[in-house]
């Protein structure tokens, strides 16, 4: 089986369990923060419209 | 060393189960910590109140890091490239956090150059080799999208201050006595947050295997007329004037918005509230910075597909029609558009930023992009003190001769269209370096320049996502 680009599918790695709850926590690692950071510039910028 | 051996490039090959979406975190670890610089004024009246110094005094540690910023990315940009990302995200971590402590020292002792020492300096060089140390790395993840990743990762430094403002305001509260201001142990507690936090991506961060590319993705065939397969190294790339005329697009990009940026919250003040709404323009200054962060992370996207010539051909001359046309927001009285044009004209800004890096990879290859990008840094440091010190003394010298305050804006917006043209003319001579520029030995030979051999064949490994 191969895709567009003619490469075949057994080609790719098999996902590891392992590796995807990694990558999970490294987006929260990184999201959490920004996301706190990124609601008080909001609720700052909202005074615009007050 | 052996204890510091999973520092070393080696140590830092990717295998084949990789997940290549772990390193925009690695990369975001870095820049949202050392984003804090940008709010840094949150200790300026706390440390006027504690120690006395002049507020103007104060000033100089923000300057002296953002210089020093310029100076390690130019200078450690080799560095980076030879030792890899861990040791240069490790080194930047050390540097930062270790700023953090001297500076923290500096404020117990009441020593305004030993803050000036920690901080400026110290926290300087953790800014600039921080900033420069996952851009490469990041663009060989992604031949297929550099803009989206480095976008993704400036976007970071950009979003740091929103990260760094409530949580030290947040801290100092914490720290508080009466006698102290608690912004000895902010800064202690900051070091050690930080530190942390920057571990993350040190330990995360990897390179890819030689030879690995994206599965499902091919090089295109006839790559655009900008786009090189070939490599230069820094050196090199400094005698072209493809590298001076990027300096110069940078730089006044970056001139023109540092130079509103400051004076936002006066202008929409003067123009439009009279005064009388402090709050609304401390609002219009978080649109205009969360403008900025949105800008560098979506206009370094779009440039994967319209290419980086014709992104900042647009920041240029959308550039020039809205610096125009601010002034006839005031006639109007129309806030609305007011701010429409200012968050456009502030995302155009962040975008200056993030494009650059895949801009510079488009030109000069990857071999050498994160010490070329550390180079070319130097025209933020330069467009750092001419943007404010031009608007500001223009602004002075129409008052001064008689012009209303509010009106007093409408010479700075027409001269930063002036400013925007220029650069338009600098990226329109930008053309495909010549090949006698390249690098001609073996990239994956033991004595080829370092960050040579990675991105180089072109078998099919790892994860495709």
């Amino acid at each position: 089986m191969s895709n567009t680009h003619g490469v075949l599918d057994y080609q790719r790695p098999a996902p590891d369990p392992r590796e995807r709850v990694i990558l999970i926590f490294s987006w929260l690692w990184v999201g959490i923060p920004a996301v706190w950071g990124v609601y008080h510039v909001v609720v700052d910028a909202l005074k615009l419209f007050r | 060393m052996a204890l510091f051996s999973f520092l070393s490039r080696d140590r830092t090959i990717a295998t084949p189960t990789y997940n290549r979406w772990r390193i925009p975190t690695a990369a975001l670890a870095i820049h949202l910590a050392i984003g804090q610089a940008y709010a840094f004024s949150v200790f300026n009246l706390p440390l006027h109140n504690q120690e006395g110094w002049k507020l103007s005094t104060i000033g100089w540690v923000f300057s002296t890091a953002i210089v020093f910023l310029g100076v390690s990315a130019a200078l450690f940009g080799q560095w980076l490239e030879r030792v890899g990302p861990r040791k240069a995200m490790f080194t930047a971590a050390c540097c930062f956090s270790g700023g953090f402590l001297v500076g923290a020292l500096g404020i117990r002792l009441h020593s305004f150059p030993l803050l000036l020492l920690g901080y400026g300096v110290l926290g300087g060089f953790g800014l600039g080799i921080g900033y420069i140390s996952p851009v490469s790395t990041l663009i060989k993840w992604f031949p297929d999208r550099p803009g989206m990743a480095t976008g993704m990762a400036i976007m970071g430094f950009g979003g740091g201050a929103m990260i760094a403002s409530p949580l030290s305001v947040g801290l100092m509260n914490h720290f508080r006595t009466a006698t102290s201001q608690g912004v000895a142990l902010t800064f202690v507690a900051l070091a050690i947050l930080y530190f942390i936090f920057m571990m993350f991506g040190v330990f995360s961060v990897r390179l890819p295997r030689p030879g690995w590319k994206p599965v499902g993705w091919t090089p295109p065939a006839a790559p655009p007329r900008l786009v090189t397969t070939a490599n230069v190294t820094v050196n090199e790339a400094m005698r072209t004037p493809q590298f001076w005329l990027l300096w110069w697009v940078l730089c006044l990009n970056v001139t023109a918005g540092i130079g509103v940026l400051g004076q936002a919250s006066p202008m929409i003040q003067e123009m439009f509230f009279h005064g009388n709404r402090p709050a609304a323009a401390a609002g219009f200054v978080a649109l205009l910075s969360l403008a900025n962060m949105a800008g560098r992370f979506l206009w370094a996207s779009f440039s994967d597909y319209i290419g980086r010539k014709a992104t900042y051909t647009t920041f240029f001359i959308l550039g020039m029609i809205l610096y125009a046309f601010v002034p006839h927001t005031g006639r109007l009285q129309s806030v609305a558009l007011f701010v429409l044009a200012f968050v456009i004209i502030l995302s155009m800004y962040g975008g200056g930023f993030s494009t650059i890096p895949a801009y510079l990879k488009d030109l000069f290859g990857t071999m050498h992009v994160g010490a070329i990008h550390g180079r070319i840094l130097t025209a933020w440091s330069a467009a750092g003190i001419f943007g404010p010190v031009l608007v500001n003394y223009i602004r002075e010298y129409q008052i001064d001769h008689g012009v209303a305050k509010a009106d007093a804006y409408s010479v700075t917006m027409y001269l930063m269209a002036a400013l925007l043209f220029v650069g338009l003319i600098c990226n329109w001579l930008v053309r495909a370096v010549h090949a006698r520029h390249y690098f001609t030995g073996d990239v994956n030979a033991p004595g080829a320049p370092a960050g040579a051999a990675t991105p180089v064949l072109a078998t099919p490994e790892g994860q495709n996502v």
